[in-house]
Protein backbone atom coordinates (compact mmCIF):
# COMPACT_ATOMS: atom_id res chain seq x y z
CA UNK A 1 0.00 0.00 0.00
CA UNK A 2 1.28 3.46 -0.30
CA UNK A 3 1.54 6.54 1.35
CA UNK A 4 -1.15 8.56 -0.60
CA UNK A 5 -3.69 5.00 0.13
CA UNK A 6 -2.36 5.02 3.73
CA UNK A 7 -3.23 8.77 4.20
CA UNK A 8 -6.48 8.47 2.80
CA UNK A 9 -7.54 5.72 5.12
CA UNK A 10 -6.24 7.35 7.91
CA UNK A 11 -3.70 5.37 9.04
CA UNK A 12 -0.89 8.54 8.35
CA UNK A 13 -1.53 12.43 9.10
CA UNK A 14 -1.82 14.20 5.63
CA UNK A 15 1.09 16.56 6.04
CA UNK A 16 1.24 20.32 7.15
CA UNK A 17 4.61 22.17 6.92
CA UNK A 18 6.71 22.89 4.71
CA UNK A 19 9.13 20.24 4.23
CA UNK A 20 6.65 17.80 5.17
CA UNK A 21 4.55 18.90 1.85
CA UNK A 22 7.73 18.37 -0.26
CA UNK A 23 8.40 14.95 0.96
CA UNK A 24 4.48 14.13 0.26
CA UNK A 25 5.27 15.45 -3.19
CA UNK A 26 8.11 13.24 -3.32
CA UNK A 27 5.87 10.35 -2.30
CA UNK A 28 4.26 10.46 -5.53
CA UNK A 29 6.24 8.85 -8.71
CA UNK A 30 4.90 12.02 -11.29
CA UNK A 31 5.65 14.66 -9.10
CA UNK A 32 9.09 13.52 -8.44
CA UNK A 33 10.78 12.42 -11.95
CA UNK A 34 8.89 16.18 -12.88
CA UNK A 35 10.61 17.92 -9.94
CA UNK A 36 14.16 16.05 -11.06
CA UNK A 37 13.56 16.91 -14.19
CA UNK A 38 13.03 20.87 -13.77
CA UNK A 39 16.40 21.17 -11.04
CA UNK A 40 18.07 19.03 -13.51
CA UNK A 41 17.52 21.25 -16.74
CA UNK A 42 17.99 24.20 -14.91
CA UNK A 43 21.38 23.14 -13.70
CA UNK A 44 22.13 22.30 -17.40
CA UNK A 45 20.84 25.77 -18.06
CA UNK A 46 22.82 27.82 -16.00
CA UNK A 47 26.23 26.01 -16.67
CA UNK A 48 25.26 26.29 -20.73
CA UNK A 49 25.16 30.38 -19.92
CA UNK A 50 28.20 30.25 -17.68
CA UNK A 51 26.05 31.47 -14.89
CA UNK A 52 28.05 30.72 -12.15
CA UNK A 53 28.20 32.22 -8.48
CA UNK A 54 31.67 33.85 -9.22
CA UNK A 55 30.21 35.63 -12.60
CA UNK A 56 26.89 36.47 -10.54
CA UNK A 57 29.47 38.45 -8.20
CA UNK A 58 31.72 39.98 -10.93
CA UNK A 59 28.22 41.39 -11.98
CA UNK A 60 26.94 42.23 -8.62
CA UNK A 61 30.34 44.62 -8.45
CA UNK A 62 29.45 46.21 -11.87
CA UNK A 63 26.90 46.91 -11.05
CA UNK A 64 27.44 48.48 -7.98
CA UNK A 65 29.94 50.92 -9.83
CA UNK A 66 27.22 51.56 -12.16
CA UNK A 67 24.61 52.73 -10.14
CA UNK A 68 27.18 55.11 -7.81
CA UNK A 69 27.31 56.69 -12.05
CA UNK A 70 23.68 57.00 -12.70
CA UNK A 71 23.54 59.92 -9.81
CA UNK A 72 22.93 62.15 -8.99
CA UNK A 73 20.63 62.50 -12.13
CA UNK A 74 21.32 65.60 -14.64
CA UNK A 75 18.02 66.78 -15.74
CA UNK A 76 19.53 70.32 -17.01
CA UNK A 77 21.90 69.06 -20.05
CA UNK A 78 19.23 67.74 -22.41
CA UNK A 79 16.22 69.23 -20.59
CA UNK A 80 14.80 70.49 -23.94
CA UNK A 81 15.41 66.81 -25.75
CA UNK A 82 13.72 65.38 -22.60
CA UNK A 83 11.03 67.45 -22.67
CA UNK A 84 10.29 66.90 -26.61
CA UNK A 85 10.98 63.09 -27.19
CA UNK A 86 8.13 62.59 -23.77
CA UNK A 87 5.31 64.75 -25.55
CA UNK A 88 6.49 62.94 -28.88
CA UNK A 89 6.34 59.27 -26.62
CA UNK A 90 2.82 60.53 -24.91
CA UNK A 91 1.51 61.50 -28.42
CA UNK A 92 2.61 58.31 -29.88
CA UNK A 93 0.80 56.52 -27.21
CA UNK A 94 -2.51 58.31 -27.42
CA UNK A 95 -2.60 58.60 -30.86
CA UNK A 96 -2.00 54.97 -31.23
CA UNK A 97 -4.58 53.66 -28.35
CA UNK A 98 -7.01 55.91 -30.49
CA UNK A 99 -6.35 54.34 -33.58
CA UNK A 100 -5.93 50.84 -32.24
CA UNK A 101 -9.02 50.95 -30.08
CA UNK A 102 -11.02 52.32 -32.95
CA UNK A 103 -9.93 49.31 -34.97
CA UNK A 104 -10.21 46.42 -32.56
CA UNK A 105 -14.12 47.54 -32.02
CA UNK A 106 -14.95 46.61 -35.37
CA UNK A 107 -12.48 43.24 -35.48
CA UNK A 108 -13.19 42.27 -31.76
CA UNK A 109 -17.39 41.78 -33.11
CA UNK A 110 -15.85 40.19 -36.34
CA UNK A 111 -14.13 37.80 -34.64
CA UNK A 112 -16.92 36.55 -32.24
CA UNK A 113 -17.69 33.05 -33.32
CA UNK A 114 -21.18 33.04 -31.30
CA UNK A 115 -22.26 36.36 -33.91
CA UNK A 116 -20.93 35.93 -37.13
CA UNK A 117 -20.08 32.90 -39.60
CA UNK A 118 -16.47 31.48 -39.79
CA UNK A 119 -15.82 32.78 -42.96
CA UNK A 120 -15.62 36.01 -41.34
CA UNK A 121 -14.37 34.76 -37.79
CA UNK A 122 -11.49 32.70 -38.78
CA UNK A 123 -9.49 35.79 -40.96
CA UNK A 124 -10.59 38.17 -38.60
CA UNK A 125 -8.48 36.10 -35.94
CA UNK A 126 -6.03 35.27 -38.14
CA UNK A 127 -5.47 39.29 -38.33
CA UNK A 128 -5.31 39.54 -34.44
CA UNK A 129 -3.44 37.11 -33.87
CA UNK A 130 -0.81 38.09 -36.10
CA UNK A 131 -1.05 41.76 -34.80
CA UNK A 132 -0.18 39.78 -31.27
CA UNK A 133 2.66 37.49 -32.53
CA UNK A 134 5.30 40.12 -32.27
CA UNK A 135 7.19 42.05 -29.32
CA UNK A 136 6.60 45.92 -30.06
CA UNK A 137 10.30 46.44 -30.81
CA UNK A 138 10.00 43.77 -33.87
CA UNK A 139 7.52 45.29 -35.39
CA UNK A 140 8.32 48.97 -34.79
CA UNK A 141 11.67 47.99 -36.68
CA UNK A 142 9.35 46.62 -39.54
CA UNK A 143 7.55 49.71 -39.61
CA UNK A 144 11.01 51.77 -39.83
CA UNK A 145 12.64 49.94 -42.34
CA UNK A 146 8.73 50.09 -44.46
CA UNK A 147 8.05 53.97 -43.84
CA UNK A 148 10.94 55.98 -42.34
CA UNK A 149 12.58 57.03 -39.10
CA UNK A 150 10.14 58.66 -36.95
CA UNK A 151 7.23 58.74 -34.86
CA UNK A 152 4.92 57.87 -37.59
CA UNK A 153 6.12 54.36 -36.87
CA UNK A 154 6.24 54.08 -33.29
CA UNK A 155 2.16 54.89 -33.80
CA UNK A 156 1.81 52.25 -36.01
CA UNK A 157 3.63 49.95 -34.04
CA UNK A 158 1.26 50.19 -30.76
CA UNK A 159 -1.99 50.45 -33.21
CA UNK A 160 -0.75 47.10 -34.51
CA UNK A 161 -0.22 46.00 -30.45
CA UNK A 162 -3.47 47.54 -29.46
CA UNK A 163 -5.37 46.00 -32.18
CA UNK A 164 -3.65 42.27 -31.18
CA UNK A 165 -4.39 42.78 -27.63
CA UNK A 166 -8.14 44.64 -27.39
CA UNK A 167 -9.12 42.54 -30.38
CA UNK A 168 -8.30 39.38 -28.96
CA UNK A 169 -9.76 39.99 -25.56
CA UNK A 170 -12.94 41.87 -26.55
CA UNK A 171 -13.40 38.75 -28.75
CA UNK A 172 -13.24 36.61 -25.63
CA UNK A 173 -15.83 38.76 -24.25
CA UNK A 174 -18.27 38.84 -26.74
CA UNK A 175 -18.23 35.25 -26.98
CA UNK A 176 -18.90 35.24 -23.54
CA UNK A 177 -22.32 37.20 -23.43
CA UNK A 178 -25.39 35.85 -22.23
CA UNK A 179 -27.65 34.81 -25.90
CA UNK A 180 -30.54 35.03 -23.90
CA UNK A 181 -30.97 38.66 -23.92
CA UNK A 182 -29.68 38.88 -27.51
CA UNK A 183 -32.09 36.52 -28.07
CA UNK A 184 -34.79 38.90 -26.76
CA UNK A 185 -33.74 41.63 -29.27
CA UNK A 186 -33.92 39.39 -31.95
CA UNK A 187 -37.58 38.69 -30.88
CA UNK A 188 -38.35 41.72 -31.61
CA UNK A 189 -37.49 42.48 -34.93
CA UNK A 190 -34.62 44.32 -34.46
CA UNK A 191 -32.12 44.61 -37.38
CA UNK A 192 -28.49 43.02 -36.69
CA UNK A 193 -27.18 46.18 -36.11
CA UNK A 194 -29.89 47.43 -33.66
CA UNK A 195 -29.07 43.90 -31.91
CA UNK A 196 -25.35 44.84 -31.72
CA UNK A 197 -26.07 47.86 -30.25
CA UNK A 198 -28.66 46.69 -27.47
CA UNK A 199 -28.41 43.27 -27.14
CA UNK A 200 -24.30 42.78 -27.50
CA UNK A 201 -22.71 45.99 -26.91
CA UNK A 202 -24.39 46.63 -23.45
CA UNK A 203 -22.92 43.75 -22.23
CA UNK A 204 -19.40 43.92 -23.08
CA UNK A 205 -19.14 47.53 -23.06
CA UNK A 206 -17.86 48.40 -19.35
CA UNK A 207 -14.63 45.53 -20.50
CA UNK A 208 -14.21 46.98 -23.39
CA UNK A 209 -13.34 50.43 -22.17
CA UNK A 210 -11.57 48.28 -19.14
CA UNK A 211 -9.45 46.47 -22.39
CA UNK A 212 -8.67 50.25 -23.80
CA UNK A 213 -7.51 51.49 -20.59
CA UNK A 214 -5.22 48.92 -20.10
CA UNK A 215 -3.80 49.10 -23.51
CA UNK A 216 -3.42 52.93 -23.68
CA UNK A 217 -1.19 52.06 -20.47
CA UNK A 218 0.67 49.80 -21.93
CA UNK A 219 1.26 51.90 -24.90
CA UNK A 220 2.44 54.85 -22.79
CA UNK A 221 4.98 52.39 -21.44
CA UNK A 222 6.23 50.52 -25.23
CA UNK A 223 6.06 54.47 -26.16
CA UNK A 224 8.95 54.58 -24.40
CA UNK A 225 11.41 52.05 -25.88
CA UNK A 226 10.37 52.45 -29.72
CA UNK A 227 12.89 55.23 -30.29
CA UNK A 228 15.39 52.69 -29.77
CA UNK A 229 14.98 51.55 -33.09
CA UNK A 230 14.24 54.66 -34.27
CA UNK A 231 10.55 54.62 -34.51
CA UNK A 232 9.92 58.17 -32.33
CA UNK A 233 9.46 59.15 -28.68
CA UNK A 234 12.15 59.53 -25.66
CA UNK A 235 13.98 55.76 -26.51
CA UNK A 236 15.83 57.62 -29.08
CA UNK A 237 17.73 59.84 -26.06
CA UNK A 238 18.12 57.51 -23.48
CA UNK A 239 19.39 55.19 -25.59
CA UNK A 240 22.07 57.42 -27.14
CA UNK A 241 22.55 58.58 -23.26
CA UNK A 242 23.63 55.09 -22.86
CA UNK A 243 26.12 55.02 -25.30
CA UNK A 244 27.64 58.25 -24.49
CA UNK A 245 28.24 56.81 -21.26
CA UNK A 246 25.97 59.87 -20.13
CA UNK A 247 24.66 57.81 -16.97
CA UNK A 248 23.32 60.85 -15.03
CA UNK A 249 21.20 61.79 -18.12
CA UNK A 250 20.10 58.27 -18.49
CA UNK A 251 19.27 58.50 -14.96
CA UNK A 252 16.81 61.60 -15.33
CA UNK A 253 15.36 60.49 -18.14
CA UNK A 254 14.52 57.51 -16.14
CA UNK A 255 13.03 59.02 -13.55
CA UNK A 256 10.82 61.14 -15.85
CA UNK A 257 9.06 58.07 -17.37
CA UNK A 258 8.48 56.29 -14.19
CA UNK A 259 6.69 59.68 -13.23
CA UNK A 260 4.87 59.97 -16.74
CA UNK A 261 3.93 55.50 -16.36
CA UNK A 262 2.25 56.97 -12.53
CA UNK A 263 0.57 59.90 -13.70
CA UNK A 264 -0.81 57.61 -16.97
CA UNK A 265 -1.82 54.93 -14.42
CA UNK A 266 -3.72 57.69 -12.53
CA UNK A 267 -5.53 59.37 -15.84
CA UNK A 268 -6.59 55.87 -17.18
CA UNK A 269 -7.83 54.55 -13.66
CA UNK A 270 -9.93 57.86 -13.97
CA UNK A 271 -10.96 57.02 -17.06
CA UNK A 272 -12.11 53.79 -16.10
CA UNK A 273 -14.20 54.76 -13.58
CA UNK A 274 -15.70 57.51 -15.68
CA UNK A 275 -17.11 54.50 -18.03
CA UNK A 276 -18.62 52.44 -15.18
CA UNK B 1 -66.77 32.87 -38.37
CA UNK B 2 -64.21 34.56 -36.13
CA UNK B 3 -61.13 35.55 -38.06
CA UNK B 4 -57.87 33.80 -37.36
CA UNK B 5 -54.60 34.77 -36.28
CA UNK B 6 -52.22 32.51 -36.08
CA UNK B 7 -52.45 29.15 -38.31
CA UNK B 8 -50.04 26.57 -37.67
CA UNK B 9 -49.70 23.16 -40.58
CA UNK B 10 -47.94 20.23 -39.50
CA UNK B 11 -45.06 21.54 -38.27
CA UNK B 12 -42.24 19.17 -37.65
CA UNK B 13 -39.28 20.16 -36.18
CA UNK B 14 -35.46 18.70 -35.89
CA UNK B 15 -32.63 20.10 -34.25
CA UNK B 16 -31.09 16.16 -34.65
CA UNK B 17 -31.89 14.05 -37.78
CA UNK B 18 -34.40 11.39 -36.52
CA UNK B 19 -35.06 12.70 -33.06
CA UNK B 20 -38.40 15.70 -33.80
CA UNK B 21 -39.39 17.80 -31.23
CA UNK B 22 -42.09 18.84 -33.27
CA UNK B 23 -44.22 15.80 -34.96
CA UNK B 24 -46.81 17.36 -37.13
CA UNK B 25 -48.41 20.30 -35.59
CA UNK B 26 -51.40 21.46 -36.17
CA UNK B 27 -53.29 24.52 -34.47
CA UNK B 28 -55.34 27.38 -35.57
CA UNK B 29 -55.49 30.31 -33.62
CA UNK B 30 -58.33 33.33 -33.03
CA UNK B 31 -57.74 36.52 -32.83
CA UNK B 32 -57.71 36.78 -29.23
CA UNK B 33 -58.10 35.27 -26.09
CA UNK B 34 -55.40 33.37 -23.59
CA UNK B 35 -54.38 29.57 -25.25
CA UNK B 36 -52.10 27.76 -22.40
CA UNK B 37 -49.74 24.92 -23.97
CA UNK B 38 -49.35 22.31 -21.27
CA UNK B 39 -47.40 18.94 -21.08
CA UNK B 40 -44.12 17.64 -20.20
CA UNK B 41 -40.74 19.25 -20.20
CA UNK B 42 -39.23 18.11 -23.79
CA UNK B 43 -42.46 17.96 -25.34
CA UNK B 44 -41.89 20.51 -27.42
CA UNK B 45 -43.85 23.38 -26.03
CA UNK B 46 -40.91 25.89 -26.20
CA UNK B 47 -39.95 24.83 -29.65
CA UNK B 48 -43.49 25.08 -30.81
CA UNK B 49 -43.62 29.21 -29.88
CA UNK B 50 -40.12 30.34 -31.01
CA UNK B 51 -41.08 28.51 -34.54
CA UNK B 52 -43.61 30.98 -33.99
CA UNK B 53 -41.58 33.98 -34.50
CA UNK B 54 -38.37 31.54 -36.34
CA UNK B 55 -36.45 31.93 -33.41
CA UNK B 56 -36.13 28.51 -34.70
CA UNK B 57 -36.42 27.52 -37.73
CA UNK B 58 -38.93 24.71 -38.75
CA UNK B 59 -38.01 21.63 -40.45
CA UNK B 60 -41.28 21.18 -42.31
CA UNK B 61 -45.17 22.27 -42.21
CA UNK B 62 -46.47 25.95 -42.84
CA UNK B 63 -47.12 28.75 -40.15
CA UNK B 64 -49.87 31.28 -41.99
CA UNK B 65 -49.70 34.40 -39.57
CA UNK B 66 -52.51 37.38 -40.77
CA UNK B 67 -52.58 34.62 -44.21
CA UNK B 68 -48.47 35.30 -44.96
CA UNK B 69 -46.52 31.84 -44.77
CA UNK B 70 -43.81 32.93 -42.17
CA UNK B 71 -41.61 29.99 -42.98
CA UNK B 72 -40.03 31.14 -46.16
CA UNK B 73 -39.25 34.68 -45.07
CA UNK B 74 -35.70 35.90 -44.36
CA UNK B 75 -34.14 38.94 -43.88
CA UNK B 76 -36.46 42.36 -43.85
CA UNK B 77 -39.92 40.88 -44.34
CA UNK B 78 -38.84 38.19 -41.83
CA UNK B 79 -38.00 40.90 -39.12
CA UNK B 80 -41.27 42.73 -40.15
CA UNK B 81 -43.08 40.02 -39.22
CA UNK B 82 -41.26 39.11 -36.06
CA UNK B 83 -41.82 42.91 -34.51
CA UNK B 84 -45.80 41.92 -35.28
CA UNK B 85 -45.22 39.57 -32.24
CA UNK B 86 -44.61 39.91 -29.23
CA UNK B 87 -42.46 37.39 -26.59
CA UNK B 88 -42.03 36.98 -23.08
CA UNK B 89 -39.66 35.05 -21.64
CA UNK B 90 -38.90 32.39 -18.70
CA UNK B 91 -35.87 34.21 -17.56
CA UNK B 92 -37.13 37.48 -18.55
CA UNK B 93 -34.37 38.30 -20.85
CA UNK B 94 -33.91 41.35 -19.95
CA UNK B 95 -30.69 43.57 -21.31
CA UNK B 96 -29.18 43.56 -17.94
CA UNK B 97 -27.10 46.45 -17.72
CA UNK B 98 -29.35 49.30 -19.59
CA UNK B 99 -31.98 50.66 -17.79
CA UNK B 100 -35.45 49.67 -17.50
CA UNK B 101 -36.63 52.14 -20.02
CA UNK B 102 -34.37 51.37 -22.21
CA UNK B 103 -35.68 47.85 -22.02
CA UNK B 104 -39.14 48.63 -22.90
CA UNK B 105 -37.94 51.13 -25.57
CA UNK B 106 -35.93 48.10 -27.20
CA UNK B 107 -39.22 46.75 -28.40
CA UNK B 108 -39.14 49.16 -31.18
CA UNK B 109 -35.90 48.61 -32.51
CA UNK B 110 -37.51 46.81 -35.03
CA UNK B 111 -38.78 50.11 -36.18
CA UNK B 112 -35.54 52.88 -35.50
CA UNK B 113 -32.63 52.70 -37.65
CA UNK B 114 -29.34 52.31 -36.47
CA UNK B 115 -28.29 55.92 -35.61
CA UNK B 116 -31.14 56.45 -33.45
CA UNK B 117 -30.65 53.48 -31.70
CA UNK B 118 -27.19 54.04 -31.24
CA UNK B 119 -28.02 57.72 -30.25
CA UNK B 120 -31.23 56.79 -27.95
CA UNK B 121 -33.41 59.06 -30.01
CA UNK B 122 -36.40 57.01 -29.54
CA UNK B 123 -39.29 59.17 -31.34
CA UNK B 124 -41.65 60.72 -29.22
CA UNK B 125 -44.42 59.08 -29.06
CA UNK B 126 -42.77 56.00 -28.48
CA UNK B 127 -40.90 57.43 -25.12
CA UNK B 128 -44.31 58.85 -23.90
CA UNK B 129 -45.66 55.49 -24.28
CA UNK B 130 -43.17 53.56 -23.05
CA UNK B 131 -43.63 55.67 -19.44
CA UNK B 132 -47.18 55.23 -19.87
CA UNK B 133 -46.90 51.87 -19.42
CA UNK B 134 -43.95 51.51 -17.23
CA UNK B 135 -46.64 53.68 -14.99
CA UNK B 136 -49.40 51.22 -15.97
CA UNK B 137 -47.10 48.06 -15.20
CA UNK B 138 -46.26 49.85 -11.59
CA UNK B 139 -43.18 50.54 -12.56
CA UNK B 140 -43.16 54.47 -12.78
CA UNK B 141 -40.34 55.06 -9.99
CA UNK B 142 -38.03 52.40 -11.76
CA UNK B 143 -37.86 53.67 -15.36
CA UNK B 144 -34.02 54.96 -14.55
CA UNK B 145 -32.75 52.00 -12.26
CA UNK B 146 -30.85 48.94 -14.22
CA UNK B 147 -33.18 46.37 -15.01
CA UNK B 148 -30.36 43.59 -12.80
CA UNK B 149 -31.29 45.53 -10.03
CA UNK B 150 -35.05 44.70 -10.36
CA UNK B 151 -37.16 41.54 -8.78
CA UNK B 152 -37.96 39.01 -10.68
CA UNK B 153 -41.42 39.55 -10.74
CA UNK B 154 -40.98 43.38 -11.72
CA UNK B 155 -38.54 42.11 -14.19
CA UNK B 156 -41.44 39.90 -15.98
CA UNK B 157 -43.38 43.21 -15.91
CA UNK B 158 -40.75 45.30 -17.79
CA UNK B 159 -40.33 41.88 -20.16
CA UNK B 160 -44.14 42.23 -20.52
CA UNK B 161 -43.69 45.73 -21.11
CA UNK B 162 -41.12 45.36 -24.07
CA UNK B 163 -43.21 42.88 -25.84
CA UNK B 164 -46.15 45.18 -25.99
CA UNK B 165 -44.06 48.49 -27.03
CA UNK B 166 -43.96 46.73 -30.09
CA UNK B 167 -47.86 46.67 -30.24
CA UNK B 168 -47.75 43.70 -31.38
CA UNK B 169 -50.91 41.95 -32.96
CA UNK B 170 -49.64 38.21 -31.07
CA UNK B 171 -47.94 38.03 -27.77
CA UNK B 172 -46.03 34.32 -26.71
CA UNK B 173 -45.09 33.75 -23.45
CA UNK B 174 -42.64 31.03 -22.94
CA UNK B 175 -43.24 29.89 -19.09
CA UNK B 176 -43.07 33.45 -18.50
CA UNK B 177 -43.85 32.49 -14.32
CA UNK B 178 -41.48 29.25 -13.94
CA UNK B 179 -39.41 31.34 -12.21
CA UNK B 180 -42.08 33.39 -10.29
CA UNK B 181 -43.18 32.26 -6.94
CA UNK B 182 -46.75 31.82 -6.71
CA UNK B 183 -48.25 35.00 -5.57
CA UNK B 184 -45.81 37.04 -8.27
CA UNK B 185 -47.11 34.58 -10.71
CA UNK B 186 -50.79 34.74 -10.63
CA UNK B 187 -49.83 38.67 -10.64
CA UNK B 188 -48.00 38.13 -13.76
CA UNK B 189 -50.89 35.83 -15.31
CA UNK B 190 -53.32 38.38 -14.46
CA UNK B 191 -51.29 41.45 -15.64
CA UNK B 192 -50.76 39.55 -19.29
CA UNK B 193 -54.25 38.39 -19.39
CA UNK B 194 -55.39 42.14 -19.04
CA UNK B 195 -53.53 43.53 -20.74
CA UNK B 196 -53.78 41.16 -23.99
CA UNK B 197 -57.38 41.81 -23.51
CA UNK B 198 -57.40 45.77 -23.60
CA UNK B 199 -55.41 45.68 -26.83
CA UNK B 200 -57.56 42.53 -28.54
CA UNK B 201 -54.30 40.43 -29.21
CA UNK B 202 -54.16 36.97 -28.85
CA UNK B 203 -51.79 34.78 -26.25
CA UNK B 204 -49.98 32.03 -26.53
CA UNK B 205 -48.75 30.99 -23.32
CA UNK B 206 -46.15 27.79 -21.95
CA UNK B 207 -46.84 26.71 -18.67
CA UNK B 208 -46.46 24.10 -16.49
CA UNK B 209 -48.61 25.21 -13.71
CA UNK B 210 -52.14 23.52 -14.58
CA UNK B 211 -53.96 25.38 -12.32
CA UNK B 212 -52.44 28.44 -12.86
CA UNK B 213 -53.50 27.75 -16.66
CA UNK B 214 -57.00 26.89 -16.28
CA UNK B 215 -57.41 29.55 -14.39
CA UNK B 216 -56.56 32.21 -16.86
CA UNK B 217 -56.81 30.38 -20.03
CA UNK B 218 -59.97 30.10 -22.60
CA UNK B 219 -58.26 27.31 -24.31
CA UNK B 220 -55.81 24.50 -23.29
CA UNK B 221 -53.32 23.07 -25.25
CA UNK B 222 -52.00 19.73 -24.16
CA UNK B 223 -48.78 18.53 -25.76
CA UNK B 224 -47.09 15.01 -25.27
CA UNK B 225 -43.45 13.97 -27.68
CA UNK B 226 -44.07 16.69 -30.12
CA UNK B 227 -47.82 16.16 -30.88
CA UNK B 228 -50.92 17.72 -29.79
CA UNK B 229 -53.16 15.47 -27.68
CA UNK B 230 -55.24 17.67 -26.05
CA UNK B 231 -57.22 20.80 -27.09
CA UNK B 232 -60.57 22.39 -25.60
CA UNK B 233 -61.40 24.29 -22.86
CA UNK B 234 -59.95 24.24 -19.63
CA UNK B 235 -62.88 22.54 -17.74
CA UNK B 236 -62.58 19.67 -20.31
CA UNK B 237 -59.04 19.10 -18.85
CA UNK B 238 -59.77 15.99 -16.49
CA UNK B 239 -57.39 13.95 -14.67
CA UNK B 240 -57.72 11.42 -17.46
CA UNK B 241 -56.74 14.03 -19.98
CA UNK B 242 -53.87 14.98 -17.50
CA UNK B 243 -52.92 11.30 -17.20
CA UNK B 244 -52.48 11.17 -20.78
CA UNK B 245 -50.62 14.25 -21.23
CA UNK B 246 -47.88 13.89 -18.74
CA UNK B 247 -48.29 10.04 -18.22
CA UNK B 248 -49.25 8.12 -15.43
CA UNK B 249 -51.39 9.23 -12.49
CA UNK B 250 -49.26 8.96 -9.52
CA UNK B 251 -47.78 12.54 -9.28
CA UNK B 252 -51.16 14.11 -9.02
CA UNK B 253 -52.10 12.57 -5.77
Amino acid sequence: MDALTRRALGEMPFPSGWGDRLRWLGERQGGRVAAILVVGYAVYASLALGFTPARFWAGLTHGGVFLRRLFPPDFATRWSDIQYDMLESVEIAILASVLGIAVSLPMGLLGARNLMPAWITWPVRGIVSVCRSFHPVIVGIVFVKAIGFGPLAGVLTLAVASVGFIGKLFTEAVEEISLKQVEAVRATGASFSNVLIFGVLPQVSARFVGFSTYQLDSNLRNSTILGIVGAGGIGGTLFAAFQRFDYNIVCAIVIVIVGLIMVGEVVSEQIRKLFQ
Amino acid sequence: MSPVTLDIRDLSKAYTRHEPVLRGVTVALDSEGVTAVIGPSGAGKSTLLRCVNRLVEPSSGRILFKGVDLTGLHGRPLREARRRIGMVFQEFNLVERLSVIENLLSGRLGYVPAWRAWLRKFPEPDIRRAFDLLERLGLGEFAGKRADALSGGQRQRVGIGRALMQEPELLLADEPTSSLDPKTSVEIMETMAELARERHIPVIVNMHDVALAQRFADRMIGMTDGRIVFDGAPDRLTNEVLAAIYGGEAWMR
